[in-house]
């Protein structure tokens, strides 16, 4: 077979003009003589590419790799042949670029990225409460606890979804008002109680911290209470809530511009429910925790409920029934019920009995029986 | 040859306009197209979207290689690794931008007047950026089309272009829109006229002024009845409140004739629109020159909006019975899994299994939804739409004085050494 002439068009790459011609295959290469003429070039077997796949084609277009030369067979017939003698004939006819500059391309553009999203992010987060005025900073919480407390309350029949009853209210405000009065923050701090089944509480912007209900009937103490809203005041005037709030929009557009989300639109939408899954870093857990000691202690308030608290938080997780909760990502309970009970003991209850009836009781009747069924 | 496929009998002849040899463009779409869609979007989810680049390449080629000149197709030979990296280079320069909008946004978050300054200064800046990066991506898929190994090209600055359509833009806008055809006019002979096929260079001869009557035409059809509605429900409001005898009537039902007006208004709108488009196409086309050639376009505005509205209307009947057939099976589901749940008899963890074996019926069922109307526009869009759309145009396109574009000579400037910006450009994707 080898020796077989084709009839053929041939343009030479220099301008678009398509010439009759004839193609010889030979071991060596492709000839392709003018027609009745003499060989106007030579195409070696491994520079021979295909430049369209051929289908139900009757004519296969050939190019030489690296070159604009292009000659299109007339006869279909030569596929087979070309396909046993041309080892490379499927390959891309050209190169593309240089692996060097491929690699200082893409690296700087992620480079970059990286350099955004590692040092310019962070930053822009740890510093963006201190451009914010307080009472922008206030009024940013307000809005992000609307849409929490939209999402997450479940009430009851002729219940609200936030709870403010006039002595549950009390009681809580003076079991705060100690913790409070050692902290300097830009915004009062705002304590609402959620009408939810949900184990826990969190802190918002501008010094908003919602308690859910289901924290309320599982706690045992008041002090496991006040524990758990010293550790929220903690993330407060640690300026925490913001930050991750930043942190989260701007990685959420990141991610959405490399995934093909060209212009972050999912990202700005997503301004009010980022608080709802903000879960803090260990070390700011951590952080937290150890101001929750000193507020616990600085108010005179026991220590060892809060401690005992965690460990039947974990055993509750165990089992399985915990909601969805954000304590999740805190630091394992054992390990932080050991930094805590290692603080001095003594101090004494953060509310009497009647207070701590009036905090229970603040969301209605009690809830504690039904919830634990679920 | 390009002379046996002379079609005379051509506005007056092969010797009426001087060069002679007159061609159709011509289109042929070979099989595969469907399947190739397929396998890009499936290709593309397991990839969490990077295979994109490389699935729009492959679409690209098919694209390019069904557009023929005498019988013979043109090609396109950039690679997904291009488009990526430009993309990378992309979103590396909006990346701060965004970012910076996204915190300052949430910063300002409750103050109405900065938040409306901010969103106003990002919205000039993706303004100007979607310009510049479409010119840019024009010229790097120019550099990556042949015709005969023939390579085009695009010349120009991007940033000039930027400035011709926000100079342009302002006067539509001040204009309420009546000088519409100064910024497309305007934007259309800057890329044509930096426009190469080898060494020689596209010129257009068009004048806005040219395409007026028509726009007024269209802005007429498309503002006349909707004044007219809203006259019309502003009459029978006053009339309410008049007879009423107090100013805010109680019921504010639109005046049914006034709410049949806007409706028809806003349908007959878009083939209306679509008709301007093709028609100013077609000026364009014929005002166009390569230099000894000529272009002449006998596109319609019918055969194209006829397909729009075609296409539209069966993608909503394919998404009502998609929906319908996600309604069943979650229908089914619940009904099967409530009992389940709700049995007083049943205990915790019977009621946690009952709920887990429900949402694994219905997760699936919901996501498999999404995927399958995601894939189904997609392949409609490009195999109905698109395809159709280039085919009428390709198809109605006529070169005249064809044998002046088979003279042309390769570039001097060698492929791939336009600089940086052409083989990954900037916004390639």
């Amino acid at each position: 077979m080898i020796g077989q002439s084709w009839a053929a068009r041939y343009s030479d790459g220099r301008s678009a003009a398509s010439r009759p011609a004839t193609a010889q295959l030979d071991e060596t290469g492709l000839t392709v003589l003018d027609e009745n003429g003499p060989p106007r070039t030579k195409w070696p077997l491994e520079e021979i590419r295909l430049i369209e796949k051929p289908g139900a084609a009757a004519e296969i277009r050939l190019g030489r790799a690296e070159s604009s030369e292009r000659l299109t067979l007339l006869d279909r017939a030569a596929l087979p042949l070309l396909q046993r003698q041309c080892p490379f004939l499927r390959r891309a006819i050209y190169r593309g670029m240089g692996r060097q500059r491929v690699a200082f391309w893409s690296g700087a553009a992620l480079a970059g990225l990286a350099f955004l999203f590692f040092v310019g992010v962070p930053f822009l987060a740890r510093h963006s409460s201190q451009w914010m005025s307080p009472r922008l900073e206030a009024d940013l919480g307000r809005r992000v606890a609307t849409a929490v407390i939209r999402i997450t309350a479940r009430p009851g029949k002729d219940q609200k979804r936030e709870c403010t009853a006039p002595a549950g209210q009390a009681a809580l405000a003076k079991l705060a008002a100690p913790l409070i009065a050692q902290l300097h923050l830009r915004n009062k701090p705002r304590l609402r109680v959620v009408n939810s089944p949900i184990v826990n509480a969190v802190a918002l912007p501008g010094g908003q911290i919602l308690l859910f209900r289901g924290l309320l009937d599982f706690a045992e103490d008041p002090n496991e209470i006040a524990g758990v809203l010293a550790h929220e005041l903690g993330h407060v005037a640690l300026d925490h809530p913001t930050t991750v709030m930043v942190e989260r929009g701007a990685t959420a557009f990141l991610i959405g511009l490399v995934v093909g989300d060209v212009f972050g639109i999912s990202a700005i939408g997503a301004i009010g429910t980022a608080a709802l899954s903000a879960s803090y870093s260990r070390e700011a857990e951590s952080a937290a925790d150890a101001e929750a000691v000193t507020l616990m202690e600085g108010a005179g308030y026991d220590l060892a409920p809060f401690a005992a608290f965690f460990a039947r938080l974990e055993a509750k997780q165990g089992d399985g029934e915990l909601p969805i909760g954000f304590l999740r990502s805190h630091p394992p309970d054992a390990e932080r019920a050991r930094l805590i009970a290692a603080a001095p003991a003594g101090g004494g209850q953060a509310l009497d009995m009647r207070g701590w009836r009036s905090l229970k009781a603040i969301c209605g009747r009690a809830h504690a029986a039904s919830d634990s069924e679920q | 040859m390009a002379i046996e496929r002379l079609e005379p009998g051509w506005r007056g002849g092969p010797d009426a306009s001087g060069g002679g040899t007159r061609l159709r463009v011509g289109f042929d779409a070979r099989p595969g197209l469907t399947w190739l869609l397929i396998k890009n979007f499936l290709l593309t989810i397991v990839t969490l979207g990077f295979y994109r680049f490389w699935a729009r390449v492959r679409v690209r080629r098919y694209f390019w290689s069904s557009l023929r000149l005498a019988d013979e197709p043109l090609e396109y030979t950039g690679t997904g690794l291009e488009l990526f990296i430009g993309f990378l280079i992309a979103v590396a320069v909006i990346a701060p931008f965004g970012i910076a909008y996204v915190v300052l946004k949430r910063i300002s978050l409750g103050n109405p007047f900065a938040t409306g300054a901010l969103s106003a200064a990002y919205f000039a800046f993706l303004l100007i950026f979607v310009q510049l990066v479409s010119f840019r991506a024009r010229r790097y898929r120019l550099s990556r089309t042949a015709w005969r190994g023939i390579g085009a090209r695009q010349t120009g600055s991007a940033w000039r272009y930027v400035g011709i359509f926000l100079l342009t833009g302002l006067l539509t806008v001040v204009t309420l829109g009546i000088c519409a055809p100064w910024n497309s006019i305007a934007c259309q002979r800057y890329k044509i006229a930096n426009t190469w096929f080898g060494d020689s260079r596209f010129s257009v001869e068009a004048k806005a002024k040219d395409l007026l009557p028509a726009w007024l035409a269209v802005l007429a059809l498309l503002v006349l009845p909707a004044a007219v509605a809203i006259g019309l429900n502003h009459a029978f409001f006053s009339a309410a409140a008049h007879v009423q005898g107090q100013a805010h009537p109680v019921a504010r039902v639109p005046h049914p004739g006034a709410f049949l007006l806007f409706l028809v208004t806003i349908f007959a709108g878009i083939p209306v629109l679509i008709a301007y488009w093709v028609a100013q196409f077609r000026y364009l086309a014929s005002r166009t020159r390569l230099g000894e050639t000529r272009f002449h376009s006998a596109a319609r505005g019918g055969p194209v909006a006829g397909r729009v509205i075609l296409v539209g209307l069966a993608l909503v009947a394919i998404f009502i019975v998609l929906a319908g057939g996600l309604a069943g099976v979650v229908a089914i589901a619940m009904k099967g899994g409530a009992a389940g749940v709700t049995a007083s008899t049943a205990t915790a963890v019977q009621k946690a299994a009952a709920i887990k074996s429900l949402a694994l019926v219905i997760l699936p069922a919901v996501i498999g939804f999404y995927v399958l109307i995601v894939m189904i526009t997609q392949i409609i869009a490009y195999r109905f739409l698109r395809l159709g759309v280039l085919r009428h145009l390709a198809t109605t396109l006529e070169i005249e004085n064809f044998a002046a574009v088979e003279q042309v000579v390769q570039s001097s400037t060698p492929r791939q050494r336009f600089g940086i910006a052409d083989s990954f450009e900037f916004g390639a994707f």
